[in-house]
């Protein structure tokens, strides 16, 4: 369980998305039949939604001016299809206009329901929870239909002042949709160079046509993707193409984006330089901070905890469409601002001492993401602090008040980033976090009464990510983890916590865990025998759904190392009468290793030590995985049994 | 700050100084600063709410509140409650909320000394939230573990004849609550405090006489036509004033099976009895029941609309209901509305539309849906009425206040049974309403404008049953065949989560979590018919719920049914479990016993009842031939239950999780 905040997303960024879930086209179109017997039976299969056509174009008319159009129409056959209507488009105050919206709902023959225009639409803001502030809105018709299927052509027309970011094509807006029909076209009427970039595509037929100033896209009859669990990533498996102008304006400044350097250098000068200004009062406090610390290191952890001890995360999404940080001395003066804000003032503290710290552009989220090395274009979702130390990188997250100096979680973990410096920008890979970090070791004592009972003394150890994932616990008020604990295990029937003692070492990225607990009820009466469990507190219980023919690749979580040891003594009067065997199982997916002794005749000692590694794997190895895990869950369930013995 | 503003923060001090002891904005001491509440991430210190009247010559009384508030950040987790966010109404130049005089300073304690930084108008933001409603968001500036916010704003409301409900109770507790409000003897409120909240207000009561000069515009007949003119007169009222000063008010605590929070929060409601104009007219509202329903019925909005027939009229005809019995016509209507008309999830009694529009549009309110309905069912020849009603949100409907009703059903009257209906909802039938409507009682109106109390709660246990047979093959593995019946509110809530979903995926959400499992034959019946049981039947082989140990077979009687979590395991209950409706789930469970092998213990039956008939649990194991029968019981017989029965509810849950993980064990012949 994470519990971080849900960094933003600049502007541009919530924009695309926005784009994801609609569409837009060429409102030129007669009208054509759009009755649900014309859709290819292989399209209905495994859909909710079928988009008919959509057509999306970008006319870029100068470098301050673009015209977005969108043609839509998609068949809706049943209620989970509802949310793929996509009658929606985004605007703002600044910089980006509606200038027609509207949708007719068609019935299943094709014929007409009724017609929307603009005024029908309503119009609220889209300002994200846990914003303070971003002049995001949207128009959204919210059309409730009352029988299925049926048909909606929506379109729009947007008029954006920036074309810093163009909208990408993505043919499959989701899963369980199929497509008779899309087509992008770009059309340029500027003297700026458009690049473009395929990203899995094989496999699928699209056509590409260049001709004069435009680029088109087209494609037909993709069938619906079923959604799989543990499958990566949407943008990682379906198919769609990123598109960028090498020229570009946003928010009225030019900029150019052949190569990284050259876009970072821009980055630099236009968005973030001379913005790292602290006042002189400012200045004295770190300088007095940092005295007697004899390295760069300890200076910087120094200045990193006061930036942590007195600012605070608030979303607030202004200057340059939301890519320009409030000024250091602003942030200094209310101690908060979003994650650029607390970045450059991260970096201006350093900087007051003249410790060089770069500003980083990432893709954020657990599930990771690079900036495209291949493709320089306004990337990223969220910014963090670098800083080149002579022997080491130190990477800072400045929107984290509880985070370890120095440790990144996996917020922004194992990626490519853009680091921006004064020469230009350069992609970097952040620290990848694996299983010699990520460790769990517990050590349990537990003592069995001859009612079934147990009285636990567990100690544990998490490091890495485990400490990471832990660390919510610190946040917690009493009663909530008190709450958290009886959640954790609530198939241990009646457990009390009477103790717990934690310890959270964020300087060694270390959290102790001492608890005392017991359980009313735990081994099941079979007649004269007992039946324990021999794992109480840390079993592997999901086993992956199970696909008869899967489809999409698959991807395992962040690799940790878990070990456990638990002693039990058994209750007076029973005599132990079988215990589970040894076990052991490796795989390319982990090693899982199971070591149970007789200590003396009322004790049992059990070791169990489980390795997950990450990956992401071709779906032929699904079956593997699968069996890999179903066995480690059934092997976790083992229980010994106890006897009466004879009086 | 207007020359008006001015005035009211003068009267306001008036008001209420006689009470401010230890709080002045902008003053803390330092004790305020070290002080250190670990129970909680912050703390409300102080809060002060002091409401008036203020006459304006162009909007006549308005109702200014001043709020002012300070709060203690306990830790970095509190840092959330240095950012403020309220809603104001605001739809239209006339009809809206403002707020004014915002003010704050965060205080902190640096060397010993308290700092103070002020809030800039740069750290308030507006945001036009929707057409109805603004959001103000408030962050405070330079706010560490440890700081003090002291926050002040007013807000001024033309709608007078409305107070919101004083809610005293946070997610955080609060340290002293200084409540007050002057009202003119213009209007008139009732008081009510929430019983649920087990807390008493201790209010003051007190008289002000106030002579005050007004000025008012109005259209008068000259020649010419009508002008504006103004008007003066001296106005000498009473104002009746109505305080409290609380402390130590706890926090709300979040619970699982909680009913929703709000309803037992504390709280002081105004509902207004009458007004009275200069003339000393007085207009009175109701303030009964049985007044309130009336008036609600009487309304053109209301009762009006239930006549209308034009605009469905065609469409229903063509149906030919004539030779249908009571009941059919009701599954018809209901079955006609729903398809005519979706529900735009906005509440109300009140049309939001009107019912031909609505009609016309494909969408509605709750009221727009329901009292087409009422009308349909009239016009098909059935009695029919209108119920009002209070969702969950909203809370129960326990004092007479207008407020107290914010959603409209139907009921059939028959015998001495009244037949609920409520056409909003995809799946909802007779009697099976949408969770948000089960709340405690509602109030239906009759075509004479009487009107009586009706039960909302559902009053018989759905049923989950499940029969199962099975039996081991010679790899040991568990081949069986399940039957599973679901009826009212268990099939209602299969219906929303799986009606319509292809049988692969319902397959998937079968097998999830059960171990390993391959389901096969899966047939389910009526998951997209209104009102039926929910029928399903699969084959199973399962490879889990038996371990062979030695020479012995252990099996789980309930295998991948087995209930392994127990959601009550915590001590003390703070409030009432919600179950939503009463219900009985049971497992029968026909085990084949092996060749080869006899039982060699089984587990021990086990029957338990809850007092008052609030519920039982039962598992019995019964050995015939050569098939062990497991039948297991589990009622409860009332949608909540009170924190009294908690431990006996605990106490059945505890034996429930206890007897699932028990096991059969056969031995070797």
């Amino acid at each position: 369980m994470k519990v971080i905040k849900i960094e933003v997303v600049f502007k541009i960024i919530s924009t695309l998305l926005l784009s994801l879930a609609m569409i837009l086209g060429y409102s030129s179109f007669a009208q054509e039949n759009y009755s649900v017997n014309l859709i290819p039976e292989e399209l209905k299969e495994n859909a909710n939604a079928v988009i008919r056509v959509h057509n999306t174009s970008v006319e870029v008319v100068a470098l301050d001016q673009m015209i977005i159009s969108e043609y839509r129409v998609v068949t809706i056959l049943n209620r989970f299809g509802d949310q793929h209507s996509g009658t929606q488009e985004s605007y703002d105050d600044s910089s980006r206009s509606i200038l027609k919206i509207s949708a007719i709902v068609l019935d299943s023959e094709g014929e007409v329901v009724k017609k929307y225009k603009k005024s029908d639409f309503k119009d609220v803001s889209a300002v994200s929870n846990g914003q303070m502030y971003m002049d995001d809105r949207v128009k959204y018709l919210g059309y409730k239909p009352s029988t299925y299927p049926y048909t909606i052509i929506f379109e729009s027309k947007v008029k954006e002042k920036s074309t810093a970011h163009l909208n990408s094509w993505f043919p499959i807006q989701g899963y369980y949709i199929s497509v008779e029909e899309s087509t992008y076209k770009l059309i340029n009427q500027t003297t700026s160079e458009y690049k473009f970039k395929h990203y899995n595509t094989d496999g699928y037929d699209l056509s590409l046509r260049e001709e004069n100033d435009e680029l088109f896209f087209e494609v037909e009859n993709l069938k619906a993707i079923e959604r799989e669990s543990m499958s990566p990533d949407f943008l990682e498996v379906m198919p769609w193409v990123r598109i960028a102008l090498n020229e570009f304006e946003l928010k009225g400044k030019y900029g150019t984006c052949n190569d990284w350097k050259e876009f970072g250098l821009w980055q630099y000068n236009e968005l973030l330089s001379e913005r790292d200004v602290i006042d002189e009062d400012t200045k004295q406090i770190i300088s007095n901070l940092v005295i007697g610390a004899t390295t760069e290191k300890e200076k910087v952890k120094r200045i990193y905890k006061y930036m942590q001890d007195n600012t605070r995360y608030v979303g607030v999404q202004l200057g340059i469409g939301g890519w320009q940080p409030i000024e250091a001395s602003e942030v200094d003066r209310v101690k908060y601002g979003d994650c650029k804000g607390l970045t450059n003032y991260t970096k201006a503290l350093l900087k007051s001492q003249n410790i060089d710290a770069y500003y980083t552009v990432v893709f954020s989220g657990d599930s990771k993401k690079n900036i495209d090395e291949g493709f320089a274009s306004l990337q990223g979702d969220h910014v963090f602090l670098n800083v080149p130390l002579e022997n080491e990188t130190i990477w800072l997250e400045c929107t984290n008040q509880t985070i370890p100096f120095g440790f990144l979680g996996d917020f922004t973990d194992d990626r490519d980033v853009l680091v921006v410096k004064p020469t230009g920008g350069e992609i970097e890979h952040t620290p990848v976090y694996d299983e010699t970090i990520n460790t769990y070791l517990a050590n349990a004592k537990i003592v069995l009464n001859t009612d079934g009972g147990l009285n636990v003394e567990l100690k544990s150890q998490s490091r890495g990510l485990q400490y990471y994932y832990q660390s919510y616990k610190e946040r917690l008020s009493p009663s909530d983890l008190e709450e958290k604990y009886l959640n954790t295990w609530n198939y241990l029937n009646g457990i009390k916590l009477h103790e717990k003692n934690l310890v959270f070492d964020r300087e060694n990225i270390m959290f102790n865990e001492s608890l005392k607990v017991s359980v009313s009820s735990y081994a099941t009466k079979a007649g004269n025998k007992l039946l324990v469990p021999i794992n109480p507190f840390n079993r592997l219980t999901n086993i992956p759904i199970k696909y008869s023919d899967r489809k999409l690749s698959f991807k395992t979580g962040r690799s940790f190392l878990d070990n456990d040891i638990y002693e039990f003594a058994i209750p007076y009067g029973y005599v132990i009468e079988i215990l589970p065997e040894n076990y052991e199982l490796s795989s390319e997916f982990g090693e899982y290793k199971i070591v149970i002794n007789k200590v003396d005749d009322n004790t049992i000692n059990y070791k169990r030590q489980l390795t997950l590694k990450e990956g992401v794997f071709s779906k032929d190895k699904y079956r593997s995985y699968r069996n890999f895990i179903k066995k480690i869950v059934k092997i976790d369930k083992s229980k010994f049994i106890l006897i009466k013995k004879e009086s | 700050m207007n020359k008006n503003v001015v005035l009211l923060m003068l009267l306001l001090f008036l008001i209420t100084s006689a009470n401010a002891q230890n709080y002045k904005f902008g003053k803390v001491t330092i004790d305020d600063l070290n002080s250190v509440d670990t129970s909680s991430v912050a703390t409300v210190l102080y809060k002060k709410q002091s409401a008036f009247y203020d006459y304006r010559v162009d909007d006549g009384f308005v109702l200014v509140t001043e709020f002012d508030k300070r709060v203690k950040i306990n830790s970095i987790e509190g840092l959330d409650y240095a950012n403020i966010e309220l809603s104001l109404y605001d739809k239209s130049a006339k009809k809206k909320e403002i707020i004014g005089g915002v003010k704050g300073v965060t205080f902190n304690l640096i060397n010993g000394k308290i700092e103070k930084t002020k809030l800039k108008s740069k750290g308030v933001f507006e945001e036009k939230f929707n057409k109805n409603w603004k959001k103000i968001k408030i962050a405070m500036p330079n706010v560490q573990k440890g700081s003090v916010i002291d926050v002040k704003y007013y807000t001024e409301s033309p709608f007078a004849h409305q107070i919101d409900d004083v809610v005293l109770q946070e997610e955080i507790p609060v340290r002293e609550f200084e409540y007050s409000i002057s009202i003119p003897e213009y209007y008139t409120f009732k008081l009510h405090e929430n019983i649920k909240s087990n807390y008493k207000i201790k209010l003051d009561f007190d008289t002000q006489r106030e002579v005050k000069n007004i000025k008012w515009k109005e259209k008068v007949n000259q020649r010419g036509g009508f002008v504006l003119k103004e008007f003066e007169r001296t106005l000498d009222f009473n104002n009746r004033i109505i305080k409290f000063t609380e402390k130590n008010i706890p926090a709300l605590l979040e619970e699982s099976f909680s009913v929703t929070l709000n309803n037992y929060a504390i709280k002081l409601i105004f509902d207004l009895q009458s007004t009275k104009n200069f003339n000393d007219q007085d207009k009175k509202y109701a303030t009964s029941w049985d007044l309130i329903t009336k008036e609600i019925y009487e309304s053109e909005s209301f009762g009006g609309e239930l006549g209308k027939t034009s605009y469905f009229k065609k469409d229903i005809d063509e149906l030919t209901y004539s030779g249908l019995s009571k009941a059919e016509k009701i599954s018809l209507a209901l079955s006609f509305v729903k398809s005519k008309v979706k529900w735009n999830r906005v509440f109300g009694y009140f049309p939001d539309l009107g019912l031909k529009k609505s009609y016309k549009e494909g969408s509605g309110n709750v009221a727009d849906i329901n009292l087409m309905l009422v009308s349909v069912l009239r016009y098909m020849g059935v009695s029919v009425n209108p119920i009002l009603t209070s969702t969950k949100l909203n809370g129960e409907a326990i004092y007479p206040t207008r407020q107290g009703f914010n959603y409209v059903i139907c009921g059939v009257e028959v015998n001495n049974n009244v037949l609920l209906l409520d056409a909003t909802d995809l799946n909802s039938s007779i009697n099976i309403l949408p969770e948000r409507v089960l709340n405690w009682k509602g109030r239906l109106v009759r075509e004479d404008g009487s009107s009586v109390w009706v039960d909302l709660f559902p009053k018989q246990n759905s049923l989950d049953i499940a029969m199962i047979s099975l039996r081991l093959n010679d790899e040991l593995e568990v081949v069986g065949k399940i039957r599973n019946k679901k009826t009212n509110y268990f099939a209602y809530n299969y219906k929303n989560r799986l009606g319509g979903v292809r049988n692969e995926d319902v397959i998937k959400e079968l097998s999830r979590n059960v171990g390993e499992i391959t389901i096969t034959n899966f047939e389910v019946n009526n998951d997209n018919q209104l009102g039926k049981p929910i029928q399903q039947t699969y084959d199973f082989v399962s490879l889990d719920g038996i371990d062979k140990i030695g020479e012995e077979l252990y099996l789980s009687p309930k295998l991948f049914l087995t209930k392994e979590n127990n959601e009550f395991n915590n001590e003390f209950r703070k409030y009432p479990v919600d179950f939503m409706f009463p219900r009985t789930n049971k497992t029968i469970i026909n085990i084949y016993i092996p060749d080869g092998y006899k039982v060699k213990s089984i587990p021990e039956s086990v029957k338990l009842v809850m007092s008052d008939n609030l519920g039982a649990y039962s598992f019995l194991v019964k050995q015939k031939g050569n098939a062990l029968q497991v039948s297991e019981s589990l009622d409860v017989n009332f949608p909540i239950v009170p924190v009294s029965y908690y431990s006996e509810l605990k106490l059945v849950y505890e034996k429930m999780i206890g007897k699932n993980a028990e096991k059969i064990v056969l031995e070797k012949i």
